[in-house]
């Protein structure tokens, strides 16, 4: 019997990850009719591998999806049981925040912030298929063969809604491995979704298949905590969210220990059960995040890697070994285990596994994360092949924003690679063909210097205010702070100090700007005060702005060049429904890829791999005649 | 779009030299035209026949019936052509009258005289060629000794490319390092070394410097170096040209210069062209002639690259050596040797060398009567052009290009940018901003996007992840 739900939705987010939170949010806070189907309302925000957000490029994309007026932040200082800004010992352009979190305490205040949303609906379901319908005559200028209609659950009943956004995870005909054992399963405990690959393989589109995996839970009260080395949060702890204005939690410390040779012995005794290396596992695993298997086989010559002994909540009731993720057998994970100093009681609370999962390549998106083909149907998260909890978060914000703005016939919002790392990420996906899991990386980001985790409010709140996502009074406070920056950038060029002048025949003193001197790389707002009081008194996030302005210009002025170069052969336009196929002067491998991937602009036809320069001038001319 | 629908057709090979030419023809009509005016004993038609294949028979003229020249023709298919087009090659044995009548039938058959370089155009709108290629063939099609065809040739197949190549992944490795570092601050890398980074950096930058002072030689060798002899009348200016052009095989062409009385020989010296001017024939017997004198002395040092000032050295200087002497100083020229003539007249020249050594660094002392010091002015000239920066052309990789100088010079400076930053001590991701501003310019020169297999090199040389 099928069951029909009466009403219908403006849009309906399948699965409670961090990708379909974000997307739930945006879409419920901009006035749409919103249905989050989970499979179980038990894991709302669950985090199955580490429990921390953030760290280099991810905690930037955090801290983006929070000027945009996106959750992350605000969850993690809530529920953070430790804060550290990691890479301080270089410039602020990769500083990057991380934060350990108590997955318990993530988990409840998500489900809180979703039940307390107006116009959101939560229900559990496991989602098992699409409903669409084929478009007898699609649209002029338009890809979409088909429309969206809504999903049905294996409840029986069929939810309909004018936007479905797509965030299983790694629940679409997931598969678990611990050594030559596989059982279907999303996450271990936790049933497969099953059916859906089936609607999107009907939809035309192409599925591949990834593999991801997480090590071993151990029990905290069996390891012998009292030889480990401990890490410690940052005092005072730096806060995720612009919101935030000061944390106060006692810190929970995470541990440090090493495998040895031993553990290395174990492991490769065990290889032969390994489902890794006797090709029981078909999916591509990330290369960034290998097993411990993967590690010893792969740099043989390493006689020792680092484990981090990470608390998965504040009442410490199990440790996340960071480190030792793998799919061996059971008996070989407690072998190395127990060789591994501190471990050599630890007990297992549950295993290591590896995960195999169904992704529908992205790269049959566009830049809003809509399928190209089908109308009203989005796909955030690992479901687009990415891994890690930030970038599905910045994935379900922005499916879910362009989804409503779509719904309330605006203008779509992509981000652009100079303007976010949310922007370098979604235009990777869409552009580039992966092999396996996508994961961000500073280095991924051409203009690094501009994308700071210091500027997110800079670069982007102007367009959560705009979206409505930003309060009005919190965005009166931003503006404040965003003009004194110039008002104390030129008191810095108009206040002029005297200071020792350095060259030593000139045994008096020369009078520099305040601008000058802080200039200098041992020079910082401590010294400015010492010799001008004024500079005291600014307050610490204005310090720390205007100095990186001031110490980098050189830097920051180049890269801004660079972006103005790069925005050009941006903005040159593809129609949609260019015909590939007349441009004979295109080389057949070029021509392929193009259609493949249909590239909006001119500059993300040159960032697709096998399209070359000339490529690009033929496709120039050609656009140039044609209009 | 304008893509090529009609045939072109040119003549490949340089005008007046050797008795075979080739003319060479793609695009759509290509084998309509050839069997139009192509006949042997095969009886198919040339769409039909095998590419690359050479046939021997006859060109005749279809309209009038005239049979023009013996000749072997070769027909090459699309797409696997240079332009991607269908081409033929007729080589014919007539010399140069009977390829230029052979070139204007096909043309009155329906194909279109090609522009300088429209081959590699169509190769290239047809993406057979990158950027670096299709420079290259550009200057092999405007090459004219055999030495700058070497240069041309060199590049095209790649030893451009992949001399920069290697310097891309000695610079990668050094960015995939920084990268992980700044990427990575948790793992337990290896520590970044910046002494040894600026060791490595130095290593590349003295490479791309050989091929940056090359591109200077490089231009020599395709345009050519204009050399402008002056002096007052009777300081052997006419001799001295003779003896260069003594060697008939070094003759290239002779063309009139743009006024009656000014000469241009093209004359090659170990593979460099090198095109004199001469100002003689100026007859300097009343005022207004003299000043026309002054006049073309001038005009012809600011054409120059190089001058040669001719000075009869049995003599003092007299009123007229002045007046081309101040004539120098006023322009100052980069390059100017002073020719020291009829140094077999008198053991010791009465010349007094003082009151122009200032202007005149190098001096010569030759006979342009006898061909004494003459093999010395070549090879100085020679050596003036290299400025020992390229010793010898057999091997060595010789940039000719100025686009490819002009990346290659901004590449050296960025490199120049990334040590100092590391010598500063500065952190890694600003070196790596300095560095990959580097790798961009690099780039450009093939037009490869290089830091796209960045990522393999971290993960393949560092052991990373949790």
């Amino acid at each position: 019997m099928t069951e029909t739900t009466t009403s219908q939705y403006d849009a309906i987010i399948v699965g409670a990850g961090h990708a379909g939170i974000e997307a739930a949010l945006v879409c419920a806070r901009l006035g749409l009719e919103t249905l989050l189907v989970t499979g179980d309302y038990k894991t709302i925000g669950q985090m199955p591998c580490n429990p921390a957000i953030g760290g280099l490029a991810k905690g930037h994309l955090v801290r983006e999806i929070d000027a945009l007026g996106g959750e992350m932040g605000k969850a993690t200082d809530a529920t953070g049981i430790q804060f550290r800004m990691l890479n301080c010992s270089r410039g602020p352009a990769v500083w990057a925040p991380r934060a350990q979190a108590d997955k318990y305490a993530y988990m409840d205040y998500c489900r809180k912030v979703l039940e307390n949303t107006h116009h959101l609906t939560l229900a559990e379901d496991m989602v098992n298929g699409l409903l669409f319908e084929s478009l007898r005559e699609p649209p002029a200028e338009s890809l979409y063969h088909h429309r969206i209609l809504g999903v049905k659950g294996e409840s029986g009943i069929e939810y309909y809604g004018k936007n479905v956004i797509a965030t299983t995870g790694t629940f679409l005909n997931g598969l678990i491995h611990i050594g030559l054992e596989s059982t279907p399963a999303g996450r271990i405990g936790e049933k497969p979704a099953l059916g859906l690959t089936e609607s999107f393989i009907a939809l035309g589109l192409e599925v591949g298949r990834l593999k991801t995996g997480t090590p071993a839970r151990l029990a905290p009260h069996t390891i012998n905590w009292d030889i480990l080395d401990i890490q410690s949060g940052d005092e005072p702890p730096p806060p995720f969210s612009h919101f935030t204005r000061k944390l106060e939690l006692v810190q929970e410390p995470c541990h440090l220990t090493h495998t040895n040779e031993k553990t290395h012995q174990i492991i490769k005794n065990g290889l032969d059960r390994s489902p890794l290396y006797t090709g029981v596992i078909k999916g591509k695993g990330p290369r960034y995040c290998p097993s411990i298997e993967d590690k010893i086989v792969r740099f043989a010559d390493k006689t020792q890697h680092q484990v981090f002994l990470e608390p998965e909540d504040r009442a410490r009731t199990s440790i996340y070994p960071n480190g030792i993720s793998t799919s061996l057998p059971l008996d070989v994970q407690l072998g190395f285990i127990h060789s591994i100093v501190g471990l050599e009681e630890a007990e297992i609370l549950r295993p290591g596994y590896a995960v195999e999962y169904d992704f529908v390549p992205p790269h049959q998106c566009y830049p809003t994360l809509e399928i190209k083909t089908v109308e009203g149907l989005y796909i955030a998260g690992q479901i687009c092949g990415t891994s890690g909890y930030e970038e599905a978060a910045a994935q379900g914000f922005m499916a879910g924003l362009n989804a409503a703005l779509k719904l309330q016939k605006k203008p779509p919002f992509i981000l652009d690679r100079s303007q976010a790392y949310i922007g370098v990420l979604i235009d990777d996906l869409v552009t580039k063909e992966h092999h396996e899991p996508y994961r961000m990386f500073t280095s991924m980001a051409e203009y690094r210097l501009l994308l700071r985790q210091d500027n997110a409010d800079l670069r982007l709140m102007d367009f959560g205010h705009q979206f409505g996502l930003i309060p009005d009074d919190f965005y009166r406070e931003f503006c404040h702070y965003r003009s004194s920056l110039d008002v104390e950038i030129n008191r810095l060029q108009n206040t002029r100090i005297k200071i020792p002048s350095p060259h030593p025949h000139n045994a008096g003193e020369e009078s520099v700007s305040l601008e000058q001197y802080l200039k200098r790389p041992e020079v910082t707002y401590v010294q400015l005060a010492e010799k001008d009081p004024a500079s005291g008194e600014i307050q610490y996030k204005l310090k720390q702005q205007v100095s990186i302005a001031v110490k980098y210009q050189g830097y920051i002025q180049r890269q801004i060049t660079q972006a103005t170069r790069f925005k050009e052969l941006e903005s040159k336009r593809i129609p949609e429904s260019l015909d590939y196929n007349k441009i004979i002067s295109l080389s057949k491998e070029c021509r392929e890829k193009l259609i493949k991937i249909r590239p909006v602009s001119l500059g993300q036809a040159s960032r697709i791999a096998g399209v070359s320069p000339s490529d690009i001038s033929v496709l120039m001319v050609y656009l140039h005649h044609r209009v | 779009m304008p893509i090529p629908k009609d045939t072109i057709a040119a003549i490949s090979t340089p005008l007046g030299e050797g008795a075979i030419g080739i003319v060479r023809l793609s695009g759509p009509d290509t084998y309509k035209i050839a069997d139009r005016i192509f006949s042997d004993r095969h009886p198919e038609p040339f769409s039909q026949r095998d590419s690359y294949q050479l046939y021997h028979g006859f060109i005749k003229n279809p309209q009038t019936a005239e049979f023009l020249d013996e000749v072997l023709t070769t027909g090459m298919k699309a797409p696997g052509t240079y332009t991607g087009e269908d081409m033929l090659e007729i080589n014919a044995h007539g010399g140069i009258l009977v390829i230029q009548r052979i070139l204007e039938l096909v043309l009155q058959e329906g194909a279109r005289l090609a522009e300088p370089g429209e081959f590699t155009k169509r190769a290239f709108l047809n993406g057979k060629m990158d950027l670096a290629q299709a420079e290259a063939v550009a200057d092999l099609i405007r090459a004219r000794t055999d030495l700058a065809k070497k240069c041309a040739l060199q590049q095209l197949e790649g030893g451009l490319s992949c001399k920069l190549k290697v310097i891309a992944s000695e610079l990668l490795d050094i960015l995939a390092e920084l990268e992980a570092h700044i990427d990575f601050p948790e793992e337990e890398l290896p520590p970044q070394l910046y002494e040894r980074d600026i060791q490595r950096i130095e290593s590349s930058s003295r490479i791309l410097e050989d091929l940056l002072l090359s591109a200077r030689y490089g231009k020599a060798i395709r345009e050519g170096v204009r050399v402008a002899i002056i002096g007052k009348p009777n300081a052997g200016k006419s001799s001295l040209l003779n003896r260069f052009l003594e060697e008939p095989r070094a003759i290239v062409t002779e063309t009139p210069g743009t006024t009656r009385d000014t000469i241009t020989e093209s004359v090659s010296i170990e593979g460099i062209p090198f095109l004199f001017t001469d100002t003689a024939g100026i007859r300097e017997t009343s005022d207004p002639i003299e000043q026309e004198g002054v006049r073309r002395t001038e005009a012809a040092i600011t054409k120059a690259d190089m001058v040669l000032m001719v000075m009869d050295s049995s003599q003092p200087l007299d009123s007229q050596d002045e007046d081309v002497l101040d004539t120098l100083k006023k322009y100052a020229p980069s390059a100017c040797l002073g020719i020291l003539n009829k140094s077999d007249l008198l053991s010791h020249p009465v010349i007094e060398k003082d009151k122009f050594q200032e202007l005149i660094k190098t001096l010569v002392p030759l006979s342009a009567l006898t061909g004494e010091g003459i093999k010395e002015l070549k090879k100085l000239l020679v050596d003036t052009i290299k400025q020992g920066e390229v010793t010898d052309a057999g091997g060595e990789l010789i940039l000719t290009n100025v686009r490819h100088a002009e990346l290659m010079g901004k590449t050296l400076a960025d490199l120049q940018l990334t040590r100092e930053s590391m010598s500063s001590n500065l952190s890694p991701e600003l070196v790596a901003a300095d560095l990959r501003e580097a790798l961009h310019h690099l780039g450009e020169i093939t037009g490869e996007y290089i830091t796209g297999d960045l990522l393999n090199r971290i993960f393949s040389r560092f052991c990373i992840g949790k």
